[in-house]
């Protein structure tokens, strides 16, 4: 097994791993400032200096974007045999996620990744709920869940590869869907939320530990004034994922390691200890904080050494006034100039 | 063994001075030179280091494949398409010249950064799809092994063109051609507005249509820099110059009608360097004017457009910089976070820019009042004029606002028929265009910079078929004309 699994934060021989998913192993490397001096690698030092040995990671890496795109292929015979609802709970299952059928329990693949086919047969039955936290879905890999017309609650925790891109496709569930969670989904902006406007029936969305969001409270409440009949939540799902949801012990690597929470529910795998569900604790987050410094969001440099407290979030206006205020500042004050966010130019 | 055979004969030269008459310090002379020569020689032979009599790396090279004219998104793109769908792997050199390195007057830098596929002409849909896919996977394009992946903060917000009655027939047809090439696009009632987006006040608006996919805003600067990076990495040189002049050779036949043609070909292209006198003459084989607002005084320095007028020969490249302006204000009661990149019927536009209720927009001018293009000052008159009593009469929270700053930017704007101009020039043989997009260049830059890459490397266009585009066009009188230009 790969030196670097249990230790994201070595640099040695990302390209080796083969815990890391994605094309964020080898940038990875690049947004930890500290290590980057010591951990370098042999191939690295290699790269620099000969066009082969950098042909050779950028096939590797190339090898990696391709892994993932193999698991989002869509599964077009099944769709055109057993319908657009077997299709998509296949797709889920095959990620290693959970599906649940209107009427029936949650489905989900055992350990080494086998589930039972039994739900072929239910041709009808929509598929109500999908919780596919974790799993390695994209953009391509949305198309099998669009095509479930019922769907009621979408769980994309922690999903690696789910972006703004593929908020703005959600689109076509806008009648159904009453529940999404995207909790601790690495690249989320608060870009991609201004897309979920369209999904007039939602209740619920859990948009807590989202690391590319600028301002978590900010963002909540303009969330919410987006969507009045939705209840926004920044601390934690309030809702517990399916009952069939434990930890795998035939993965121990999750697919985004860096994610405090995940690594809590792989490394101690006692239900006990885990704090990131059940929501009488606000401060799950820090408390289960086992790695302060080198959380690489997707977007290069840190922006918190810690997962972000919830605050009480801060209006944008009117202006704060400062403790000493010069006249020319209580001028630019009035006039609203002394509040400047970050213009473009 | 050269150094043995040196010394042998240093010794030798020695012995042989010494048994002769010989001033005094002249061993030790030719010691001194001997050991200069020594030098040289040892820095010639491989392994040991060169060290030229004066620094010549901020010239360009003496020969270059193709020499691409700007450096800016478009120019970048056609570069990283060439050195990507060049075979076999560092066949073509290409050399990108860029007179400004801090991007100050470029287009791309001050671009307001949308992408709409709400186009007219289908080619012009066709590009941006493209792009759009280009943008969305762009850290599997543009990725560079240990760099940090780009993160070109694009927002999913859709575009939202507002229609009078005048134009409500005009905007189905347009929608229906979207459609037809993949966009998602959905047309809306006055009353569906009015539910969707509260804050629209709907009186003459008789249609509306919304992107729902693949439609937004995104950050210019990041696929400029994202681009500037890969492209090195792939081996492109660039030269901070500006093109002088063009040294070509023409010959003269005659049109199947009979007409008298020359064909020019060019052979140098002439880079001073800047800030100083300097030039070099670059070999090349094919140069790209991808010079966006000054394409056109390219143009005119290869010999575009000098004939008598009414000819091919005569027809000049219509592409000169047009200023407009971009107005940044505060609204404390503006519309939230769902505000799509609205466009009004009158032309007068905006986006939101962030979480603090701030929103950048502006107006294209009328032909009669097109500011001088001699500068970028910006004239904050036309925004109480042109830009607020329009978008405050759409978005009533608008009549209270203040505005924090405001830039001028330059469209290359092609006065024919404000399309984009893509192809081989039919007389000047090895000059390619890019340029004249008219303010959709940005939004089209990935997928031109391919299709110019397709073009030179195969002869023809593969992925997207741009012939409308031609130069002929403009000697012809066929006009694709755009009808949604912002």
């Amino acid at each position: 097994m790969g030196l670097g699994k249990t230790k994201p934060l070595h640099l040695v021989m990302p390209v080796w791993n083969r815990g890391t998913r994605g094309i964020r192993g080898l940038s990875r490397a690049v947004a930890l400032e500290g290590s980057q001096k010591k951990g370098r690698s042999l191939l690295q030092f290699l790269a620099d200096r000969f066009y082969d040995v950098q042909a050779l990671r950028e096939y590797l890496l190339q090898k990696q974007v391709l892994k993932v795109h193999q698991k989002n292929r869509p599964f077009t015979y099944i769709k055109e045999r057993f319908g657009p609802h077997a299709a998509g709970a296949y797709f889920i299952l095959k990620q290693g996620g959970a599906v649940k059928f209107q009427g029936k329990e949650w489905i989900r693949s055992d350990a080494h990744g086998h589930f039972s086919l039994d739900f072929l047969k239910f041709q009808a039955v929509p598929v109500e709920a999908v919780n596919a936290s974790g799993c390695a879905i994209n953009y391509q890999g949305l198309d099998s869940l669009l095509a479930l017309k019922e769907l009621r609650s979408l769980w994309l925790q922690r999903c690696p590869h789910v972006d703004d891109w593929c908020l703005g496709r959600l689109h076509p569930l806008a009648n159904s869907l009453q529940e999404l969670s995207l909790a601790g989904c690495p690249r989320i902006s608060e870009r991609g939320l201004a897309s979920l406007h369209h999904l007039q029936n939602l209740r619920r969305l859990d948009i807590s530990d989202l690391h590319a969001v600028s301002n978590p409270g900010l963002t909540r409440i303009l969330v919410e004034e987006m969507l009045p009949s939705c209840q926004a939540s920044l601390l934690g799902s309030n809702s517990l994922p399916g009952p069939g949801e434990v930890s795998r012990p035939g993965e121990p690597h999750s697919p985004n390691p860096v994610t405090s929470p995940d690594m809590a529910t792989t490394t101690s795998r006692n239900p006990a200890l885990d704090l990131s569900r059940d929501s009488k604790y606000p401060y799950s987050n820090v408390l289960l904080a086992r790695f302060p410094v080198g959380h690489p969001s997707a977007h290069g440099p840190l922006r918190h050494p810690w997962p972000p407290l919830a605050k009480r979030p801060e209006p944008p206006w009117p202006p704060r006034v400062p403790a000493n205020p010069s006249a020319t500042n209580a001028a630019l004050v009035k006039t609203g100039l002394g509040l400047c966010s970050s213009f473009p130019r | 063994m050269l150094r043995r055979a040196l010394q042998l004969g240093l010794g030798r030269g020695l012995l042989g001075r010494r048994l002769g008459t010989h001033r005094g310090g002249s061993t030790l002379d030719q010691n001194g030179k001997m050991s200069e020569i020594k030098k040289k020689i040892q820095s010639v032979l491989p392994g040991g280091a060169w060290n030229p009599p004066y620094d010549t790396s901020y010239l360009p090279p003496e020969h270059s494949d193709v020499v691409i004219v700007g450096g800016g998104v478009i120019g970048l793109s056609v570069a990283y398409w060439l050195k990507r769908l060049e075979k076999p792997r560092g066949a073509i050199r290409v050399l990108v010249v860029e007179r400004d390195h801090t991007y100050s007057q470029a287009s791309t830098a001050l671009s307001v950064g949308g992408i709409r596929q709400q186009f007219s002409v289908p080619e012009n849909i066709q590009l941006s799809l493209f792009s759009v896919e280009f943008l969305r996977n762009i850290n599997e394009y543009l990725a560079v092994v240990d760099d940090p992946p780009l993160d070109i903060q694009f927002n999913p917000s859709g575009y939202l063109l507002l229609a009078s009655e005048k134009g409500a027939a005009v905007m189905e047809s347009n929608v229906k051609v979207q459609r037809q090439e993949g966009a998602k696009v959905c047309l809306m009632s006055p009353e569906q507005l009015r539910n969707k987006f509260p804050w629209i006040n709907t009186e003459g608006v008789a249609l509306a249509s919304y992107g729902m996919e693949y439609e937004g805003w995104f950050d210019p600067w990041c696929l400029l820099q994202g681009l500037r990076r890969k492209v090195q990495s792939m081996g492109v040189l660039f030269c901070h110059g500006e093109v002088t002049r063009f040294v070509s050779s023409s010959s003269h036949t005659e049109t199947t009608s009979g007409e008298e043609v020359t064909l020019k070909r060019i052979h140098e292209v002439h880079v001073k360097i800047d800030r100083s006198l300097e030039y070099q003459p670059v070999e090349c084989a094919l140069v790209i004017n991808a010079a966006g607002a000054w394409s056109g005084q390219i143009a005119e320095l290869a010999g575009v457009g000098k004939g008598p007028p009414g000819t091919l020969q005569g027809t000049k490249l219509p592409v000169e910089r047009r200023k407009r302006y971009v107005y940044l204000w505060h609204c404390p009661q503006g519309p939230g976070l769902e505000t799509p990149f609205v466009v009004d019927a009158s032309g007068a536009y905006f986006r939101r820019e962030g979480l603090g209720n701030n929103y950048l927009g502006g107006c294209s001018p009328t032909e009669e009042e097109e500011p001088d293009p001699g500068n970028l000052e910006v004239d904050h008159d036309f925004f109480q004029d042109k830009v607020w009593p329009p978008l405050a009469q759409r978005v009533p929270a608008f009549e209270t606002l203040k505005v924090r700053s405001a830039w001028a930017g330059y469209y290359d704007y092609n006065t024919f028929d404000q399309n984009g101009v893509v192809g081989p020039h039919p007389l000047v043989v090895n000059m390619y265009f890019a340029t004249g997009f008219s303010g959709h260049g940005l939004q089209q830059a990935p997928a031109v910079g391919r299709a110019v890459a397709e073009m030179v490397l195969d002869g023809h266009f593969q992925t997207i078929n741009l012939n409308p585009f031609h130069f002929s066009r403009f000697y012809l009188g066929e006009k694709v004309q755009e009808h949604n230009i912002i």
